[in-house]
């Protein structure tokens, strides 16, 4: 009987360590990556050895999935772990999640509907700061919570 | 230096100026590392006490513009810190200053010797140029005996400049830290072996114990050429050994395989690794050096064998100097106890050529010494049988007649008449 409580007990421990979540990941970088978007379409950023293919990006933003071919784009990680990317002309901040292997558009920010001119992300926890020019736009995941488009 | 300046300058500005504009943190990062390479380079090239100063100045100036982002940077240029950086700058402000400080309190020395170094390195390529002119023209060989010593000679003399030059060029970069090896500085270590790999010092070095050595199989010696060659071997190799473990040391430490100096850059110390063999151009000296005596030895030990063997005087053959001693003196045993006329091997062998031809060469201590010659010398005066010369016969006979001309005055003296008492004539009686 003792024997096979204990057998229960161990069981049930290792269930629990499969299924356990660590909370309070802060996953922001502390500064953008300025990335070139090479003619595969990919980008590779060494810091943070992330690398991954924008033409999705492309083919939502300018209709053409190779029209980012040699542009700049540039990728900033909120404290969430969501990928803000942008790069000048582009109309929207595009907010993308990690999945195994995958990186899922979550939302799509509008924030300059003539273009952005020359947008750089910061890091302002805990929001991302889109500026372009004069222009100061705080941003979650999900939509603009301070400036103006 | 004033563009550079500016383009420093301009890098601040650009970083902190724009208040009307919202700053970039990307855009302090990079401005930030850009300004920091430029200085270091800056820093690191600098050679004037006030161009180094001006340099300090603008380090302070991006420490304090930077200072505010201080916390930003250090995760963004994470695993290295703002204060790292700023930190590393000022190792290279001061490394700099010490050495423009030495260069300056040198100056004038140095700037002499700069120029000599210069000189003699623009000599040696040309004494080169002139040395492969005359090896040309020995090759072809189609001249006369006497232009061809001519050659030769003049051939000797190249070679004798370049061994002068080649050594005066390793005194002049080493003077200006003429003291106890180990009282100089990494700094001063690096400054020698910079100068040492810009005037190539140890391929010139090797160049010419090759060029000496080549020499050697290309010409046909006289005896008396031989006094002067292996002098020059003799000195080459004394310097070369005097000098070696200083020029590798030296350019050892401004090279990949020193240790020290990538320490001092913030690297990790250890034990240099050796350079590769093919890397090392003191060991081909030293290789080459053993190729030139050699080839000396033999060449000189052979043409002094031919004198014995070219008048009929069997003696064992020999290759060096004990060999040489060991021979003569055993065919001086074999005539005195043979008894047989030694007047060849006395007069026309040792006497005509040895004393005449070889003198010079043989009291030479890579050879047979002074010493020994004389003691070889007496033992084959010795064997002289002693004959009466003409001379010594002349001498006596004038002498004799001398002696004979004295006794005859002498004598002649002796018998002069005696004077009559009184001249009286006949005695008239009346």
């Amino acid at each position: 009987m003792r024997l096979a409580l204990a057998a229960l007990a161990l069981a049930s421990s290792l269930l629990v360590g499969c299924g356990a979540t660590i909370d309070g990941v802060r996953y922001a970088w502390p500064v953008e990556s300025v990335l070139t978007v090479g003619n595969n379409n990919l980008v590779e950023d060494g810091r943070h050895a992330l690398v991954f293919n924008v033409g999705v990006i492309a083919e939502k933003e300018f209709a053409d999935s190779t029209s980012l071919r040699g542009k700049e784009i540039r990728l900033l990680r909120n404290i969430e772990g969501f990928y803000f990317l942008t790069g000048k002309k582009f109309k929207n901040v595009y907010v993308l999640a990690s999945g195994t292997g995958t990186l899922r558009v979550k939302s799509q920010i509008e924030v300059a509907p003539r273009g952005l001119e020359d947008p750089a992300l910061n890091q302002r926890l805990p929001y991302v700061e889109l500026i372009d020019g004069k222009a100061v736009i705080k941003l979650t995941e999900d939509d603009i919570v301070e400036g103006k488009k | 230096m004033k563009a550079r300046t500016l383009a420093v300058l301009l890098a601040l500005v650009v970083a902190v100026a724009p208040a009307w504009a919202q700053q970039s943190d990307y855009q302090i990062k990079t401005t930030f590392e850009e300004t920091y390479k430029t200085l270091f380079a800056a820093l690191e090239n600098a050679t004037s006490i006030a161009v180094i100063d001006s340099l300090k100045a603008e380090v302070d100036t991006l420490e304090a513009e930077y200072a505010p982002h201080a916390e930003f940077l250090d995760k963004a240029i994470f695993p290295e810190s703002f204060m790292e950086r700023i930190l590393s700058l000022r190792t290279m402000h001061s490394i700099t200053y010490d050495r423009a400080y030495l260069i300056q309190t040198q100056g004038v020395r140095i700037e002499e010797l700069e120029t000599k170094i210069l000189f003699l390195t623009s000599k040696l390529d040309t004494l080169t140029a002139q040395r492969n002119r005359l090896m040309t023209d020995l090759a072809e060989a189609k001249k006369s005996n006497t232009q061809l010593r001519d050659l030769v000679r003049r051939l000797e003399a190249n070679l004798a400049a370049k061994d002068r030059l080649i050594f005066a060029l390793v005194d002049s970069i080493f003077l200006p830290y003429a003291r106890d090896s180990a009282a100089v500085t990494d700094l001063q270590k690096e400054a020698i072996s910079r100068k040492l790999e810009k005037a190539n010092v140890l391929v010139r070095i090797e160049e010419v114990a090759g060029e000496n050595a080549r020499f050697l199989s290309v010409t046909q010696l006289q005896p008396k050429d031989y006094a002067t060659v292996v002098e020059r071997y003799q000195q080459f190799n004394g310097r070369w050994k005097g000098l070696r473990d200083k020029l590798v040391a030296s350019v050892l430490a401004g090279s990949k395989y020193s240790a020290a100096p990538a320490a001092a850059k913030g690297g990790k110390a250890g034990a240099a690794p050796l350079p590769p063999a093919g890397e090392q151009p003191a060991a081909r000296v030293d290789s080459l050096l053993t190729v030139w005596g050699t080839r000396l030895q033999s060449m000189f030990w052979q043409a002094v064998g031919k004198e014995f063997s070219d008048r009929g005087i069997a003696v064992d053959p020999f290759n060096d100097g004990p060999g040489f001693s060991a021979s003569v003196r055993k065919y001086i045993a074999s005539v005195k106890a043979s008894g047989q006329n030694s007047s060849v091997f006395v007069n026309d062998v040792w006497k005509a050529r040895i004393d005449k031809e070889w003198r010079d060469a043989l009291v030479k201590p890579a050879m047979l010494g002074q010493a020994e010659y004389a003691a070889l010398d007496r033992e084959v005066s010795q064997l002289q049988t002693p004959t009466l010369s003409t001379q010594y016969i002349v001498y006596g006979l004038i002498v004799v007649l001398l002696v004979v001309i004295a006794w005859w005055l002498f004598a002649r003296r002796q018998k002069a008449p005696e004077l009559p008492e009184s001249k009286a004539g006949p005695t008239q009686k009346n």
